[in-house]
């Protein structure tokens, strides 16, 4: 009898040994049905203040139901919102999955942070997993890779900017908009659209400075579901340009002819570029005249040249006349430079008549009568004597 | 001394100069001719200071001849000087020989050579005239050959050159006076007929020489 109730007090420790050893085997056994089997992070790389989704999908694989009193993202110095809606979450059958989305805001210096995802589940045992988020404030990489040496106010020309992604995810809606302080462009904004990891794109601006201010140059770009933009901006410095055409005259004849002058000679493209629609013309106080007012000469390639003659005409007494040679670029600015012309190497002219200058002396008109007398007095002398 | 007297003779006392100095059918020529030649002489330089100045108004092609076309000129004056004497001289012989005059043509060469005097200074004061006045004046080239034409008769037409016109026949009408005297000794006409011989023939040079002006 004695060494029954031994026996049973032995039962007795053995059985509060086991249960709780078969209620921990029970325990484990409801975590490991369940696992996290993805991690959505939208977008990938976070910039200060940006805000993102993060969803986490949880798989049931085990044969039973698994009841979940709530799922929550503990943040790690990012701000996390929406994980109210996971307050009370349900069960999730054999072989389901739940995804579970939460919004986070990085307003946290630059890094990898891992916020904390935690499922309860009704049986006290809960799934933890540690989600991890970068946060990156390295813009978009923007430079500007052709630019005039020097801007003429007014001058049309060319500048391109580059828009490079250094990044590690894909922006998108990339666009280049100048700011228009103090300067023209052709084109309103330049649409890039979406630039992958170490992808870089050109736009070139064809601007019109007409002050010395800065060009502005804004790229907007969206990461994710939030809006950034990058400035950059060209210096404008006013000068000449070393490339641009430049005509010079030469072999200068000015000649006389009737009521006008003739001039002929050279026009010469001594710069870099092409000089288009080159007109040789004269300038006040020269009066232009048939039958060339104006000389179109045409395109001049560098170096090339070409003759041009212009007539005009000039009141007497004008000793300087402007010679003006026009032309234009490839964007239709104008250029003009004048030349002034001395006429006193030319025959001085009147409007009316290829002889000038003749004014009868009155010395002549006392010669003639002086003549006259004398031959009368000669005449009537020789015949008086006969 | 003697050839001062027999010059103002010549211009002053005609009558006196040629009695008793045309005699026979060949009387000397050297001193007729040696007064023509100068006056072909001053003439032909007349003519370079002219030809330079139309030149200029050449085009441009043709302004490159200028050398040779004022060698034309040059020539042409002097040689225009001496036929121009004879040309005279025959016109003077036709017209008195109508009038009854006698006597060999050479007379009348010799005559007519004297009598060319008077316009050898009319020639230096023409000419003074003439260079004066274009070297004050500026002539321009005319491009158009159908425009020289009318440019050397607008040159030609200025108040300037008529003036020296106007001194030339001045200077003519003088000569005009020593042919009247020279052809009654050369011719034996009456003064009359002299008169009228020589008389025509320097009306129509005169009208010649005028009427462009007037007209």
């Amino acid at each position: 009898m004695k060494y029954r109730y031994i026996l049973y007090v032995c039962c007795i420790l053995l059985g509060l040994c086991i249960v709780p050893a078969m209620a921990a085997d029970s325990s484990t056994t409801v975590e490991g049905q369940l696992g996290v089997t993805d991690v959505t992070i939208d977008p990938g790389v976070f910039m200060y203040g940006d805000s993102g989704m993060v969803k986490v999908t949880v798989t049931n694989t085990g044969t039973t139901s698994v009841a979940i009193a709530r799922a929550k993202l503990y943040p790690s110095e990012l701000d996390v919102m929406g994980d109210e809606n996971y307050g009370s979450v349900g069960s999730i059958g054999p072989g389901n999955s739940l995804q579970f989305t939460f919004t986070i805001v990085a307003d946290a210096a630059d890094g990898i942070y891992y916020p904390l995802f935690y499922l309860d589940l009704r049986d006290a045992s809960s799934l933890r997993y540690r989600v991890p988020v970068k946060v990156e404030n390295t813009g978009l990489s923007v430079s500007v890779t052709d630019r005039p040496d020097a801007f003429t106010s007014g001058k049309k020309e060319d500048v391109t900017i580059m828009v490079g992604n250094p990044w590690e995810n894909t922006v998108n809606g990339v666009v280049i908009t100048p700011m228009l302080n103090g300067f023209e462009t052709t084109e309103t904004s330049h649409f890039i659209g979406t630039l992958i990891p170490d992808q870089a794109a050109d736009a070139t601006f064809s601007v019109t400075p007409y002050t010395e201010n800065a060009m502005e140059f804004t790229i907007h770009y969206r990461n994710g579901m939030n809006d950034h933009e990058v400035s950059t901006s060209v210096p404008v410095t006013f000068g000449i340009d070393r490339k641009q055409a430049e005509t010079v005259l030469n072999n200068i004849v000015v000649t006389p002819e009737g009521d006008h002058y003739i001039v002929t000679g050279d026009v010469t493209n001594a710069g870099l570029e092409d000089a288009k629609s080159v007109q040789v013309t004269t300038g006040s106080p020269a009066v232009p005249v048939d039958p060339y007012r104006s000389y179109v000469v045409g395109a001049l390639e560098p170096d090339d040249f070409a003759s041009f003659e212009v007539t005009f005409s000039a009141e007497q007494g004008i000793e300087n006349v402007q010679l003006i040679t026009n032309y234009k670029d490839k964007d239709g600015n104008l250029y003009s430079s004048q030349l002034t012309l001395p006429l006193d190497s030319a025959a001085v002219t009147d409007k009316k008549s290829p002889v000038a200058g003749d004014d009868l002396p009155f010395v002549w008109i006392v010669v003639v009568i002086i003549c006259a007398a004398v031959v009368a007095g000669v005449i009537y002398n020789s015949w008086k004597k006969k | 001394m003697s050839i001062m007297m027999n010059i103002a003779d010549i211009l002053l006392r005609p009558a006196a100069f040629f009695s008793g100095r045309i005699v026979g059918d060949k009387p000397g020529l050297k001193m007729p001719l040696l007064i023509v030649m100068i006056y072909g002489i001053l003439s032909a330089l007349s003519a370079a200071n002219v030809s330079s100045a139309t030149m200029v108004m050449m085009p441009a092609e043709i302004a490159g001849m200028e050398t040779l076309m004022t060698g034309i000129a040059v020539v042409s004056a002097f040689i225009g000087a001496l036929i121009f004497w004879v040309i005279i001289a025959a016109i003077f012989h036709g017209i008195s020989a109508l009038r009854g005059g006698k006597g060999d043509f050479q007379r009348t060469l010799v005559v007519t050579g004297y009598g060319t005097l008077p316009m050898v200074f009319g020639s230096v004061l023409s000419g003074t005239i003439i260079y004066l006045y274009l070297s004050g004046v500026t002539i321009r080239p005319v491009s158009d050959p159908m425009q020289v034409s009318a440019a050397i008769s607008e040159l030609m037409s200025v108040p300037s050159m008529m003036i020296a016109g106007v001194v030339s026949l001045i200077f003519v009408i003088w000569s005009a006076n020593i042919w009247v005297f020279g052809m009654q000794e050369a011719r034996s006409i009456s003064g009359r007929d002299a008169l009228i011989t020589v008389g025509i023939p320097v009306v129509i040079y005169g009208l010649i020489t005028f009427l462009p002006y007037i007209g």
